[in-house]
């Protein structure tokens, strides 16, 4: 027979001091994270402007994706949000493609024991360097060298250098901005990219890289058999992350603009949805295109993540598992037939 | 032991949770309930401030003749903080503050434009605000939502008070109940002012009566900006941006932009007709944005002959100033057209705690002829006072530096007694227009029919209560 004492030890539970310490974080996740993300799909069922208190069920989506609502210029909102996702696209492949080749290359370079790189420490922090400045002083720095009239650095030399006779407009023209913008994205973020695939690639088995060599291959074959091949977690990570961060693709497009209004060839879905949202009293604001906009969004970006990790999913483990499957069906077929038989 | 541990554990999970909390209700209580955030506000400076005695009560609303200040701090939140200097100046020159008061503005945003987006946010923080300057082209939204501005009632200012102000600006404070809800301190009446030294050089013009012949209407205006291109090899344009062709082309329309849900383009169409043949000829540089660096740029730099100004860019230390006027050199004159551009208004803030100042403030520069006279011979500002502008131009007591000497209410007096607006305008306004001047800069080569067509979706996107 236990003592009281003995009774009451075994009934103490420590678990709620567990549950005490994790309540803070689900508190603050729940206000802050879970509430606004269920509030989203709310105001996306809600209406515009003096609507803005209405319930318009699935008005939104069909005023963006198919130009069909209750406003008279459901249309206009639907070129738009089209508009606006075109940009994303452009801007995301524009400087998701430079970068990745870029970082690529830079990584297998610094990784290379036979390429001997002097001074491989500076540029790898100067190449990171670009990532931890704010996006803010970034478009402050390329609105003031790339100013769209001859005041500013860079049309100012291109003149004098002869090289173009009138300023080009690098800040208003419809193409050139967008190269600028993947210029400065690919810059910001190639040092980053690098050091996530350096570190990809030094996590392979040196003894590959040996064995190859002692085989006779060559940079090239080592690069596409070995190095490439074994490095694609890394880039499926990288690519993901590239993907989401793409279609969220605010700061600079936003900012990389001379005036008090952003720049319309810039926009972005983030961009659109920032503008919708932001237009002071919410007499004057789209909440319902804003919300509608940003679940458009989400599932656009849940769709291509499951793509991806669909097409690099580890095929040898699913073969295997289908085998072993296979193997287990056969044995329940061959045990059934084989209880008939008895 | 374990006692201590915990209590440490449950006092750092409840201050964690309440942080979060206070973080929430903050918000969605000053929107709902102006008197719980009040309260809030009030506690919160009266802390910060090292005077006692505010902390005590203060909720029922005060009658109008018996006013407080419950807070020490008069804020006037704004984005038009070099005006607000000089009437914190003129106020404490004419002894009118009251004693522990200390005056504050709070800067929300660099132009009209970012003001009226982030008012919004700003006023529902639950920062101490008590009254806050709003802009004609989007005031509407904020006087007809009770949760962002009372009425002037509160503070005992009733249009009786405004006698001899311009009509227009009490028309514009009144809400679509009636319920006067802002006033202004100036009428904003626009004119052309112009870089003398240049247009002696490349015009031969001496004076300002010689040169308001030489723009007196579109066509002249036109014909004089081709004679400067020539004469200057297009070095100097005869308006810095399109933005300030458009305030004098618009307003001196007085078309309203949206007929009941109707978006209008017939000015605008007119407009971007003109302005495409002052881009293709090179007498406006579409490149330079409104109150940019490059805009400021062009006066000082001698590459725009002059701008098209409101009063409050007249005074010290404002646009003509930053613009190349401190040189002396600068002339005003009424320009193609009479217009008026923007023009600010006092609105009073439901969580206002300072009620007494802000009655004090309001009147002494919205209705008072004495300190509004003071305040436009000290800061150039055309103030909203008929009586004041005009004892100012009889007695001839005003010469600005900035305009050798000029007396700019002599030439501006006309044209604000001339301003209607109260009928045009509509809380789209700002919005439209800024679309409009975005797809005009943007897509200037293309014929005036797209430009419009494109405007108009930009437009309607914006904008779902409009249609075409």
């Amino acid at each position: 027979m236990a003592s009281a004492a003995q009774r009451r030890i075994k009934a103490i539970s420590y678990a709620k001091y567990g549950y005490m310490f994790i309540a803070p974080f689900f508190l603050v996740y729940c206000f802050f994270q879970v509430w606004p993300l269920i509030y989203t799909f709310i105001l996306s069922f809600k209406g515009n402007q003096s609507e803005h208190a209405l319930w318009v069920g699935l008005n939104n989506y069909s005023t963006i994706l198919l130009g069909q609502g209750r406003a008279a210029g459901a249309a206009a909102s639907q070129e738009e949000f089209f508009r606006a996702l075109g940009n994303t696209l452009i801007l995301w492949f524009g400087n998701f493609i430079p970068q990745i080749l870029l970082s690529l290359l830079l990584a297998v370079w610094f990784t290379d024991a036979k390429v001997k790189l002097p001074g491989k420490g500076f540029f790898k922090v100067v190449m990171y360097m670009p990532n931890i400045i704010t996006a803010a002083s970034v478009a402050a720095l390329y609105v003031n060298l790339f100013g769209d009239s001859e005041n500013y650095f860079v049309n100012s030399t291109l003149m004098k250098m002869g090289l173009v006779s009138a300023p080009v407009a690098f800040i208003k023209g419809p193409i050139a901005s967008k190269l600028m913008v993947m210029f400065i994205q690919t810059w910001l973020w190639f040092g980053n990219t690098m050091i996530m695939l350096m570190s990809g690639i030094m996590g392979i088995n040196p003894s590959l890289f040996e064995a190859a060599d002692i085989d006779g291959a060559n940079s090239r074959q080592q690069f596409f058999r070995i190095t490439l091949p074994l490095l694609q977690p890394i880039m499926v990570y990288t690519l993901v992350t590239s993907m989401i961060g793409g279609l969220q693709m605010f700061d600079i497009p936003y900012l990389y603009h001379n005036g008090a209004n952003f720049n319309k060839q810039l926009e972005t879905v983030a961009v659109y949805i920032y503008y919708n949202f932001n237009q002071g009293t919410v007499e004057s604001a789209n909440y319902g295109y804003a919300g509608a906009a940003s679940i458009v969004i989400f599932i656009i970006t849940a769709i291509l993540g499951s793509i991806t990790f669909y097409m690099n999913r580890d095929k040898d483990a699913i073969a295997k598992k289908k085998q072993r499957k296979k193997a287990e069906k056969q044995y329940k077929a061959k045990m059934k037939q084989g209880g008939l038989t008895l | 032991m374990s006692k201590l541990t915990r209590t440490l554990a449950l006092v750092a999970t409840l201050a964690m949770a309440s942080s979060a909390l206070v973080a929430c209700g903050g918000n969605t209580e000053s929107s709902t309930a102006p008197a719980a955030s009040t309260a809030e506000s009030t506690a919160e400076s009266a802390a910060e401030s090292v005077e006692e005695s505010a902390a005590e009560s203060s909720e029922a609303p005060a009658p109008a003749s018996d006013l407080t200040n419950d807070d020490a701090t008069l804020t006037v939140v704004c984005w038009t903080d070099a005006d607000l200097a000089n009437m914190f100046d003129v106020y404490k020159d004419q002894g009118l503050l009251s004693d522990g008061v200390t005056l504050n503005y709070q800067n929300c945003g660099g132009n009209g434009g970012e003001a009226a987006t982030q008012y919004a946010t700003y006023l529902n923080s639950g920062d101490d605000v008590d009254l806050f300057v709003a802009e004609a082209g989007w005031i509407l939204n904020y006087i007809n939502d009770d949760s962002f501005s009372a009425p002037l009632s509160d503070l005992g200012i009733t249009e009786a008070d405004y006698g001899d102000a311009y009509k227009y600006t009490v028309e514009i404070g009144t809400d679509n109940n009636g319920v006067l809800k802002a006033a202004s301190w100036q009428a904003a009446a626009g004119g052309y002012a112009y870089n003398a030294d240049l247009a002696k050089e490349y015009l031969g013009v001496e004076d300002t009566d010689a040169m308001q012949a030489k723009v007196a209407d579109w066509s002249k205006f036109e014909a004089t900006a081709k004679e400067l291109k020539d004469a200057s090899n297009g070095e100097v344009k005869i308006a810095a941006t399109i933005g300030g062709l458009w305030q004098a082309f618009s307003t001196a329309k007085n078309a309203p932009w949206v007929e009941g849900t109707t978006i209008k383009t017939d000015v605008a169409k007119e407009f971007t007709d003109m302005v495409k043949g002052y881009v293709d000829n090179g007498y406006v540089d579409p490149s330079i944005e409104q109150w940019t660096a490059d805009w400021t740029n062009a006066g000082l730099n001698g590459k725009a002959l002059g701008y098209f100004y409101s009063t409050w860019c007249l005074g010290e230390g404002a646009q003509l100033e930053q613009n190349g006027g401190n040189a002396g050199n600068w002339r005003i004159i009424n320009g193609p057209q009479t217009f008026f551009w923007g023009g600010s208004w006092l609105c009073l803030s439901p969580n206002c705690n300072t009620k007494l100042e802000a009655q004090k403030f309001t009147k002494a520069f919205t209705a008072d002829k004495a300190t509004m006279k003071a305040y436009a011979l000290y800061s150039g500002d055309f103030a909203n006072n008929k009586a004041a502008m005009d004892e100012i131009v009889a007695e001839g007591s005003n010469s600005n530096a900035l305009l050798g000497g000029q007396d700019q209410f002599a030439v501006l007096s006309d044209v604000a007694a001339n301003i209607k607006m109260s009928d045009s305008i509509s809380k789209y306004d700002q919005s439209l227009k800024d679309t409009f001047l975005t797809a005009l800069k943007d897509n200037i080569k293309e014929d005036s029919d797209t430009i419009i067509d494109k405007f108009t979706t930009d437009a309607l996107a914006a904008n779902p209560d409009l249609s075409k």
